[in-house]
């Protein structure tokens, strides 16, 4: 099987786990993702989270923090979800594009998966939306400054 | 690898220091009581510095605040037990009364900030103070996990309690989706999710989605490393126990109990001067 399509399996069944509310089966998805390498995934996710914030009827702080509520309480017990973080990444797709600029790449990742499989779960959209059209992915290239 | 991103100081200043000018404040006054209490006896093992310390140092700025609250409280208290000190036993407390009350003083400092510049309090049914409270923040701000390797998970907190109830939760009373149910079709919307994706004004074009997807990804920081662990809630797991006596898992409860017990301390040391 093509990587591209392994990764494209893979996000989608985080998308899935997440808008289910299956925190176990998230984090088994959110490990073969690790596994992968970030960078395979991130700007589909990334895109991701652009589509899915993009049907909702408006944005700004109070929708973000509002949205993350809702995903916190569905997983509260289950998965540890830092509020102000996931706010951040809600407001740096809709209206505030460096509120989450700096946030761990993996932290990212992961918490836009929620923010998605909560509005798929809201039925804002599905999955096929949500996902759209699969990988772009970057080179090391593209992190001059951010090597270890 | 080093995890610098910290929400709560993005675009925030130097406001952080109100919190610790007035828990410096009163930890210097604090230090003289605690002589006292070392003569009387005390059975405090630990001094007020030490517990502010622990409880402020790795706290996000929100929480605190919420610290900073609790301090505002107690001082209070011991103001006013310090002002029966001095009137029973003839001390000097009573400069030092009057300086925890200064701590009370809402000018005496900047406002705290509680979040990154521009986040607006959300609705009424946002309780992020009640959440702040409820997290477990790690006294020397590691993951939660015991055992889990975490480079500097920096600002990484968890939810406290296990309440299964909340992970089938539907907050709008929307059907909770079953297995495949989340390529719902448009024939299963509500009226309201159509009226919302009639509504849809904010599109980009995908050129425009892929440019500014990549420009989020690059803006972001360095992995935390070991994330599908480290974002699972062991079902077993069990908070760090607390210093013997205090049975409590959040640094605001500690430090107010801790302080309680000092308050009580010093009530001891009156109790015995009047015996003399």
């Amino acid at each position: 099987m093509p990587e591209e399509q392994t990764v494209e399996k893979l996000v989608r069944q985080a998308v899935v786990d997440a808008s289910r509310g299956d925190a176990p089966s998230f984090a088994s998805a959110i490990g073969r993702l690790e596994r992968q390498g970030w960078d395979k995934s991130g700007i589909t996710i990334i895109e991701s989270l652009l589509r899915a914030t993009e049907e909702l009827p408006s944005v700004g702080p109070a929708v973000a923090a509002e949205l993350t509520r809702r995903v916190s309480d569905r997983f509260r017990g289950s998965l540890k979800i830092n509020r102000p973080i996931m706010e951040a990444i809600i407001r740096g797709a809709t209206d505030d594009r460096e509120a989450s600029h700096g946030v761990p790449r993996d932290l990212s990742a992961t918490y836009s998966l929620l923010v998605v499989g909560q509005l798929v779960h809201e039925r804002y959209l599905t999955v096929d939306e949500a996902l759209g059209s699969m990988p772009t992915e970057v080179s090391p290239a593209d992190f001059p400054d951010q090597g270890d | 690898m080093t995890c610098t991103y910290n929400v709560m100081s993005a675009e925030s200043g130097q406001n952080g220091r109100p919190v610790r000018s007035s828990v410096d404040a009163l930890t210097a006054t604090a230090a003289d009581s605690q002589g006292i209490i070392d003569a009387a006896g005390s059975e405090i093992d630990s001094s007020v510095e030490e517990i502010v310390r622990v409880a402020v140092s790795e706290l996000p700025r929100d929480e605190a605040a919420a610290v900073e609250s609790a301090v505002r409280e107690i001082a209070g208290d011991m103001a006013r037990v310090m002002d029966e000190l001095a009137d029973d036993v003839g001390t000097t407390f009573d400069e030092q009364a009057t300086e925890l009350r200064g701590l009370l003083q809402p000018d005496d400092h900047d406002p705290v900030d509680v979040g990154p510049a521009g986040l607006e309090p959300g609705p009424a049914k946002h309780d992020s103070s009640d959440a702040d409270l409820r997290r477990i923040t790690l006294p020397d701000g590691t993951v939660i996990v015991p055992g889990a390797a975490a480079p500097d998970p920096v600002g990484w907190e968890a939810t406290a309690t296990v309440d299964d109830e909340h992970i089938s939760d539907d907050d709008d009373g929307v059907p909770q989706p079953h297995a495949g149910s989340a390529a719902a079709t448009a024939q299963d919307e509500p009226e309201e999710f159509k009226e919302r994706n009639e509504n849809r004004s904010t599109r980009r074009s995908a050129s425009q989605r892929a440019k500014e997807a990549r420009e989020i990804w690059l803006g972001n920081g360095n992995e935390i490393g070991n994330l599908a662990h480290e974002i699972l809630v062991e079902p077993n797991y069990e908070p760090p126990k607390p210093p013997p006596g205090l049975d409590v898992n959040d640094p605001v409860t500690a430090l107010s109990m801790t302080l309680a017990a000092l308050w009580e301390a010093l009530a001891r040391s009156t109790h015995r001067r009047r015996g003399r």
